[in-house]
């Protein structure tokens, strides 16, 4: 991990800006779905390994893309643009403010930190991870499904 | 067929994950699958057969899943995620196999990732996930109505585990006291 910048919370990211995170619709719950809006799934908030993070983005452990809507705005572009390419995908909006305060059903500290990580093909992208240090729980997983919302619902399977 | 559950005799973590059911070679790209009376047979591609009997009619469209899954190409979830390990998925059906025994209903599979997969049974009360990576096997319960969550390795928790899981049984299938 040697010349890997540590994560850090970046103020840079109010608490109020939005962050866009996309959903396979393959991993949706439609049997549970209220007036056609399925329940957000928790496998949508899944880190990528800590290995694969270090080797082929440069980040220095476990953690889960997420795009900012405040550049992609100032680019020029909206949330359509993540799922260009991506016509079946939907996608989920959640606040900074509520990542950063992450709780569990118990009141349980699952914070986690946003930190801008701009790609050439993506300026809007950043990262979440978890302020306590390796993968994030599948309780934080559900405790993010539970604070997200649909922006752009995925294509139902037929 | 939920005091067999419960009492942890017919589902355990040993003979979950030992049972003997079908082989899928690393360098399998794919299976068939055939379903004759109640008898399921399924042809890898190494050539393997093995009959499977007493499954429930879901074990072969969960088979098919697992297969789609290991098909996905590198970065399968638009963020970089890794291809799914075939071991992954020998291990993760061998967990279907002996929970299909039981009139449990078919799991909504994924792939995670870390080229894990993901079984998950929910309904509006609970949420029942197994998922296998990298040779583990780990639990996550979540019970909605009481708002209870669970967490942790399949070994340390089968007990819980099979009777969260026996919350969505029906009538059972076989051998039930």
């Amino acid at each position: 991990m040697s010349g890997i910048a540590p994560f850090f919370d970046d103020t840079g990211i109010s608490d109020d800006e939005e962050l866009y995170r996309r959903i396979r619709p393959d991993i949706v719950h439609w049997s549970l779905a209220d007036n056609g809006v399925p329940p957000v799934p928790r496998q949508g908030f899944q880190d990528y390994p800590a290995e694969k993070a270090q080797r082929e983005f440069n980040l220095p452990g476990a953690c889960m893309s997420v795009d900012r809507n405040l550049v992609l705005v100032e680019r020029g572009h909206s949330v359509e643009t993540l799922v260009e390419g991506y016509e079946s995908y939907g996608v989920v909006s959640i606040e900074a403010g509520a990542v950063r305060s992450l709780k569990g059903p118990k009141g349980e500290d699952y914070s986690q930190g946003v930190m801008a990580n701009p790609r050439p093909s993506a300026p809007w992208h950043a990262v979440v991870f978890c302020r306590a240090g390796g993968k994030k729980s599948k309780g934080m997983e559900n405790a993010l499904a539970r604070i997200a919302r649909w922006v752009i619902l995925p294509a139902r399977p037929a | 067929m939920s005091l067999l559950l419960e009492r942890g005799q017919e589902f355990t973590s040993s003979n979950a994950l030992t049972r003997p059911t079908v082989a899928i070679a690393r360098e399998t790209r794919r299976t068939d699958a055939t379903l004759t009376g109640s008898e399921l047979s399924l042809v890898s591609g190494s050539g393997d057969i093995v009959s499977l009997q007493r499954s429930a009619p879901w074990l072969s469209p969960a088979f098919d899943d697992l297969l789609r899954w290991i098909d996905q190409p590198e970065g399968w979830d638009s963020y970089g995620a890794s291809r799914i390990s075939p071991g992954s998925v020998r291990l993760a059906y061998r967990i279907l196999e002996a929970i299909s025994q039981f009139d449990i209903p078919r799991p909504l599979v994924a792939g995670t990732p870390d080229g894990g997969i993901a079984c998950e049974w929910v309904d509006r009360e609970l949420s029942v996930q197994v998922t296998v990576e990298r040779g583990d096997v780990d639990v996550f319960i979540w019970d909605k109505r009481r708002g209870e969550e669970s967490e942790g390795p399949l070994a340390s928790m089968v007990d819980e585990f099979s009777r969260a899981l026996s919350r969505f049984a029906g009538p059972p299938i076989r051998g039930a006291e």
